[in-house]
């Protein structure tokens, strides 16, 4: 993989896991829901190729800033639903914090460029 | 049965993961495959056209695939996958009852005396506490496994990860008593401290706790064993339900 695609992998990477993490705060929810709750609320700005999300899910799970749940609401599937954890929570302020300062100074800088 | 059973087979084709963890995403894949159609449905397409928009949508490539197996498939598991759910053949559990057989036949009387532990170094200690330990462990998972028949519970994943540990545990214990003992027998033998037959006494010590703390990691380890292959089969034949596949 190039250097520019890993960066921007990366850079991909972070800004889906910030999204997951901010939706997730409002409540638990299922990985379609998650996906379609986003889809909606950026109306149609970001949109998940739904496999995608599960890596995504897994690992942020993996590190403790989700919890997975299955639960089986009467007759239909059992379903898997993922939770905020309390340092997930820590790790969304932090995101949100690092993400307006990106904001704040790419917008200095291309601002002054697109005069 | 699933509308997209043969999405979800190919996917699961290409996870190279042990049981439950394969079963268990694309279970999780399912469920929201459903959810999306409902939604595509809603959003007024006919059938046809809901089904193909959502394994568009599905979108699993080779490289989410292999994310998901980097994931879930780190290195100590990768070597306990070798003796783990996956050996459930009818050859592997008779090897593993002849072998309880023979050790019970050969050995029994002496395993099962009170001597054994009285004769045991302070070092048995730590390791009946595992021994407990993986025993209370064990009934809490037959019964969530077995009464409450609840797989899925993050307990379950807790309390079989913790078996393995706790054998290796058990057999740390005894081998380091049994160096810490030899140590201080011989050194003591080598200033005139102690007595040459103390010898005797380090070795009735040290091999007693280094037999329970065999007994105690076998016990955990056909614990482990046990359970991971109990678990596997239902993750497997609910799968199969899920793929129209045999289980």
């Amino acid at each position: 993989m190039s250097e520019s695609k890993r960066h921007a992998n990366n850079l991909d990477r972070s800004c889906n896991e910030a999204l997951i993490l901010a939706v997730l705060a409002d409540g638990p929810r299922h990985g379609y829901q998650l996906a379609l709750e986003i889809e909606e609320r950026s109306v149609g700005f970001f949109r998940f190729k739904h496999g995608t999300l599960y890596p995504i899910l897994h690992k942020l799970e993996r590190e403790g800033l989700l919890r997975g749940d299955w639960s089986e609401p009467a007759k239909t599937r059992k379903r898997k639903r993922y939770t905020l954890t309390a340092r997930g929570r820590r790790e969304l302020s932090g995101q949100r914090d690092a993400w307006r300062s990106f904001c704040r100074h790419f917008g200095d800088i291309v601002g002054e460029l697109g005069r | 049965m699933s509308r997209f059973a043969s999405s979800l087979r190919q996917i699961a084709e290409q996870l190279d993961l042990p049981q439950p963890e394969r079963t268990r995403i694309v279970l999780e894949m399912a469920a929201d495959l459903e959810d999306m159609y409902a939604e595509q449905r809603r959003r007024g397409l006919d059938e046809a056209a809901a089904t193909r928009a959502v394994e568009e949508s599905l979108g699993a490539s080779i490289e989410v695939v292999s994310e998901l197996v980097a994931l879930h498939r780190p290195r100590v598991r990768r070597l306990l996958d070798r003796f783990s759910a996956q050996a459930c053949s009818r050859w592997e559990r008779a090897l593993l009852a002849a072998l309880v057989a023979f050790t019970l036949f050969v050995a029994g009387p002496p395993l099962f005396g009170a001597r054994l532990v009285l004769d045991a170094s302070a070092f048995v200690v730590p390791v009946l506490g595992a021994g407990v330990a993986a025993l209370v462990i064990g009934a809490a998972l037959a019964y969530r496994l077995f009464a409450k028949r609840d797989h899925r519970s993050p307990r379950l994943d807790a309390g079989l990860s913790t078996l393995p540990f706790l054998a290796a545990a058990s057999f740390f214990c005894g081998s380091l008593g049994l160096l810490v003992e030899l140590y201080r027998c011989v050194f003591g033998i080598a200033e005139g401290h102690i007595d040459a037959r103390s010898f005797y006494t380090f070795l009735i010590g040290s091999s007693a706790t280094m037999v329970i703390s065999l007994i105690v990691s076998a016990v955990a380890a056909v614990l482990w064993y046990a359970f991971a292959s109990a678990l596997s089969r239902v993750e497997r034949a609910e799968a199969a339900i899920l793929l129209e596949t045999e289980p």
